[in-house]
């Protein structure tokens, strides 16, 4: 039998390092069932003993002001974990310890992890540690998982402390009133068996009035047990001035006094290195120019690098075709095999080397605290599009891929930004149709193609700055509550932790977006291949029956049917016009056969028309609604279709 | 006066936060609560501010800090 535990924190505290050092590579990545947020699980062995862990996507307090939060807080209700492992951050307290507190009403079996003490040293502070554990009956372990410090007494811990009586912490009893009052509600909640798991933390709702519970709360109850409650309330509420969320108060109030009691801090004037970064990173003239740079010097170095990987896989998978057609004699096989699986496999995996080091340089910015600065920086911008600064990382993760960007948007607190964030990640140029536009230009473009790709990517950006415009002053007018967010400070991510995490995200797209554009390939080769004595097969004769649409444009039949297969993944553009143009190599057709225009204007067409399916999906999901989802679709298309047009026609005139 | 009322380098108290419950809510998970001190270590007086609350950092949209009634110290 193995036991569940979770492990429990708020952002920045170094839980999925936590997370990572426990389970190592014993981890799976999946879903939240009916929202696309992100859920790690994992295992680890302490003795013999099997424990399963779940990383709960982080949470200051248990009031949800975000879809993560409420996630979190759903599970910790809902799914009764034998032990929750409440890691802090041990170089400030009084933030961590606010929702440390709030998880005692849940009567959860808890232990604390007081994370980054290595950073409280340096900051020179203090704890007293005998006084901390005589506060809290719970068992705390004070260390750093960076270091490896403490996380071996932290496991034997955890055994120790499943299914184990749910702890105290003698402040609430003494400090204030709020808490017998609480202690009276519960008497009443626990007689029902919707609350009698946590009559606790019901009888907090009830007191903080929030909207979220009280009123289900009060459908449940008996009208006796109703009254008893409302007059409760009215007597905590008797002598104090009314305000909203009384109870955050409260327990900022008690962590401040805990904080005050256990750690000393020695006084210092100087800044914080820190702050003194901050002072140039953040500088009002500099800020935008440093933030341009560092970008470019990604994509540069990821390309860079993923170019080397991407060519060697590349190189590997033609001599792979090169070995079948010595063994296998022509006909069907040979075609299937080097066609349909080698091509379908081999544009899969030459893809994974950009998106493995665009997650690694991303990653990097994130775990460094730079990403939670570009917050502050662009903040000014998105408001000129009705967003804030959060949306701008989901934006910046759609040049990776528009999936996990659609995903990110779960940090996002109101629903209207998400939608909005939502609506415009998919005009962000992603790395497939990069790959394609990178391929595909250096054939036609040669020396310029440097020239052309960066003009192609910035009037795709510019694009997906006008949708957002459009979208805000036609479709979604509300303007976003605003931004505010922790602003963590700078420190060295581990390369273990960076690559972990990588590891996965690479994994999960591999699973999402990876099996679809395979099974895509395989179709596209048989409806090319069959029938037989038709040249280009069923999808050449599909092809010409649309083809008129896009003769405008300048398309043949083979870019038009190569656009269709595009819907299903981007990067199959290239193995569709490498199938329909048969029995020539893709490059020499192309030199040869496509004017610099039209191929421009193709370029141009690809870069903004529809989402992949994928996306597409997870855009249904995230939003759920097709509106949206065919709103977008329709949107794309048309103005694909009028701004090819017209570059078109502009470009002839004047060349 | 407004928390976006402070410049750089000023201290004050937190009188009261005028808003709906989301937005009351969220600002007080952040550790702004009545009562509490702050610094204002950044206001380009366009933008958002950053304001130090007991040992952490917070980046607050210029429109939610004007929500944000404090008292200079």
């Amino acid at each position: 039998m193995s036991e569940k535990i979770v492990i429990v924190g708020q952002p920045n505290s170094g839980k999925s390092s936590l997370f990572n050092s426990l389970t190592g590579l014993d981890q799976t990545v999946g879903n939240w069932p009916g929202v696309t947020v992100e859920k790690k699980e994992g295992f680890f062995f302490i003795d013999d003993k099997k424990f399963e862990v779940v990383d709960l996507p982080g949470c200051y307090g248990l009031t949800p002001t975000s879809i993560d939060e409420k996630i979190s807080l759903d599970y910790l209700l809902s799914s009764s974990p034998s032990l929750i492992v409440n890691i802090l951050d041990g170089s400030n307290l009084e933030r961590s310890l606010f929702l440390s507190l709030q998880l005692f009403f849940l009567d959860i079996p808890l232990i604390f992890f007081v994370n980054k003490m290595d950073v409280a040293r340096s900051k020179k502070i203090k704890i007293d540690f005998e006084k901390m554990k005589s506060i809290f009956s719970c068992d705390i372990v004070f260390g750093s998982v960076k270091n490896g410090e403490g996380v071996d007494e932290l496991k034997r811990l955890i055994k120790n402390n499943v299914n184990k009586k749910v702890c105290e912490t003698k402040y609430f009893k003494v400090s204030d009133k709020v808490y017998l009052h609480i202690e009276k509600l519960s008497e009443i909640l626990i007689k029902y068996k919707e609350f009698e798991k946590h009559p606790k933390f019901y009888s907090l709702k009830i007191i903080e009035n929030d909207k979220n519970f009280v009123p289900s709360i009060f459908k449940i109850l008996r009208e006796e047990d109703l009254s008893k409650i409302k007059s409760i309330v009215d007597e905590v509420y008797k002598n104090i001035k009314k305000i909203d969320f009384l109870t955050l108060d409260w327990f900022y109030s008690l962590s401040r006094g805990i904080v005050g009691e256990v750690t000393k801090k020695e006084f210092s004037d100087k800044k914080s290195l820190t702050e003194e970064v901050d002072n140039t990173l953040l500088n009002r003239f500099f800020s935008i120019p440093i933030f341009f740079i560092t970008f470019l010097f990604i994509f540069f170095i990821t390309f860079f690098l993923g170019d080397i990987f991407s060519n060697f896989l590349t190189f590997l998978f033609e001599k792979l075709s090169f070995l079948l057609t010595k063994v296998i004699k022509g006909g069907f096989l040979l075609s299937f095999l080097t066609e349909g699986i080698v091509g379908g496999v081999g544009s899969v995996i030459t893809l994974l080397p950009y998106i493995f080091f665009m997650y690694i340089f991303l990653g990097f910015l994130e775990d460094t605290g730079y990403m939670a600065r570009v917050v502050f920086i662009m903040d000014r911008f998105m408001h000129k599009i009705g967003l804030h600064g959060k949306s701008f990382i989901s934006l910046v993760l759609g040049f990776g891929c528009s999936v996990p960007a659609v995903l990110s948007t779960r940090v996002l607190d109101t629903p209207k930004d998400r939608i909005k964030t939502i609506l415009i990640i998919p005009f962000i140029p992603c790395s497939s149709r990069l790959t394609v536009l990178i391929f595909l230009g250096a054939i036609l473009f040669g020396k310029w193609s440097f020239l052309v790709i960066f003009s192609l990517f910035l009037l795709s950006i510019l694009f997906a700055i006008f949708s957002g415009f459009i979208i805000d002053r036609f479709i979604l007018k509300e303007k976003s509550e605003g931004l505010i967010m922790e602003l963590p400070d700078y420190h060295l991510p581990t390369l273990k932790n960076l690559l972990i995490n990588s590891y996965f995200k690479v994994k999960d797209f591999l699973k999402r977006a990876g099996s679809l554009i395979f099974i895509i390939t395989i179709i596209i080769f048989l409806l090319s291949y069959f029938p037989k004595d038709v040249e280009g097969g069923f999808i050449k004769i599909a092809g010409e029956k649309i083809d008129f649409l896009f003769k405008p444009l300048g398309f043949d039949v083979e870019r038009t049917v190569s656009l269709i297969t595009g819907f299903f993944a981007k990067e199959s553009v290239v193995s569709t016009l490498g199938v329909l143009y048969k029995g020539e190599q893709l490059e020499k057709v192309i030199a040869s056969r496509w004017n610099k225009v039209d191929g421009f204007v193709f370029l141009l067409f690809l870069m903004i028309y529809l989402p992949c399916i994928a996306t597409a999906v997870v855009i249904k999901q995230e939003t759920g609604s097709y509106l949206y989802l065919f709103g977008i679709v329709l949107y794309s298309i048309v103005f694909a279709y009028i701004i090819s047009f017209l570059v078109r026609y502009i470009l002839l005139l004047i060349i | 006066m407004k928390l976006t009322d402070l410049r750089q380098g000023e201290k004050a108290k937190v009188l009261s936060l005028f808003g709906g419950a989301n937005f009351v809510c969220k600002v007080k998970n952040m550790g702004i609560t009545e009562e509490c001190f702050i610094e204002v270590l950044k206001n380009d007086g366009r933008g958002p501010l950053i304001i130090k609350q007991d040992g952490s950092k917070i980046v607050i949209g210029r429109m939610m800090a004007s929500r944000i009634e404090v008292e200079k110290l």
